[in-house]
């Protein structure tokens, strides 16, 4: 007693550990995880980490039922590695969205361009095309229903023959 | 200190006499010890008007705690309760432990999380390397372990 040595600190127990958890952020515990075997115990614990589981990752939370010896502190870690890659991954950048074809068509014989873009420049093929030239367009082939009359102007039944859609460089080639 | 052998019984402020592990006892007013749920409910059995024994708290521990208890029961405003609950758990570790179980075991909810956060914040930002050193702790994974542990938890290392 007297001449206890005060620096010979004890290490916390078990005890102490577990009414620290609640304090500690995720990463906090998967890095105290790695101190040494009952800190792992105490940090990695199934009580830890199944609510934690079950409250952020559900999808991954359900895959107990599929392999039960899955602990879930590394259940955790499959989904959060999984969104962490979506959320670093760049949203693709669309070559041609839907919401730039405008599809009007009418019914006049002779017009066979139905739609006729020139598309903004674009970031995501720029290796390929550096100004931007591009057009899209949709063309819409006729043929006459009654081939043997083909000078009666009055024919107005004519069906579709042929829809092509074509994106191409105007600069290059011209059809 | 606040230790104190106390024989007296109520006079006008109802004192509650608690009995540490090691048979010191102190006397705390009723006000202030009923902020430890473990207390409030060995008053309600009947021990009020005898000594409450604590048997999972010693002295030492025991001492601070009614310290806590007393200055939290004193209507101190709340900025010099922060000022001193900072000091107040700004002590050895091992004292910190102490204090951490004795609050635990009394049920002092106020307290348990000031010093639960205290050690929080010891382990927080660092490397298990230098939580290793800070708490004393040996390294008992073998490297194929170590390794095995810290590729798991790579995660929460970048």
């Amino acid at each position: 007693m007297l001449f206890k040595n005060n620096k010979v600190s004890h290490s916390p127990s078990w005890e102490l550990l577990s009414l620290v958890t609640h304090h500690l952020d995720l990463k906090t515990l998967a890095i105290a995880s790695c101190v040494s075997k009952s800190w792992l115990d105490s940090f990695s614990s199934e009580d830890i980490w199944q609510p934690i589981c079950s409250a952020e990752h559900p999808s991954a939370y359900s895959l107990k039922d599929i392999d039960p010896t899955v602990p879930y502190h590394r259940l955790y870690v499959i989904a959060y590695t999984a969104a962490s890659k979506l959320q670093l991954r760049k949203p693709v950048k669309p070559h041609l969205s839907l919401n730039d074809l405008l599809f009007i068509v009418s019914f006049v014989p002779d017009a066979e361009d139905l739609f006729s873009k020139e598309i903004p420049l674009p970031e995501c093929c720029s290796n390929i095309v550096t100004s931007s030239s591009i057009v899209a367009e949709i063309k819409l082939g006729f043929c006459k229903e009654n081939v043997g009359d083909e000078d009666s102007k009055d024919d107005s039944k004519f069906r579709k023959g042929k829809l092509s859609v074509a994106i191409m460089n105007t600069q290059d080639l011209r059809y | 200190m606040a230790s104190s052998e106390s024989t007296t019984t109520s006079t006008t402020t109802k004192v509650l006499r608690l009995k540490s592990s090691d048979n010191e006892i102190f006397g705390v007013e009723e006000k202030a010890a009923l902020q430890s749920e473990t207390i409030k409910s060995l008053a309600e059995d009947g021990y009020s008007e005898d000594v409450i024994p604590l048997f999972n708290v010693e002295k030492k521990t025991l001492a601070k705690i009614v310290e806590w208890l007393n200055k939290h029961a004193s209507g101190s405003s709340k900025e010099e309760l922060k000022r001193w609950d900072a000091d107040f758990v700004d002590v050895d570790k091992d004292v910190l432990y102490d204090l951490l179980l004795a609050s635990n075991y009394l049920n002092i909810e106020v307290l348990l999380h000031q010093l639960a956060q205290k050690v929080a914040d010891m382990i927080k930002g660092k490397k298990p390397e230098e939580i290793r050193q800070l708490f004393g702790i040996k390294n008992d994974f073998t490297p194929e372990e170590e390794a095995e542990i810290r590729r798991e938890n790579a995660w929460a290392f970048e």
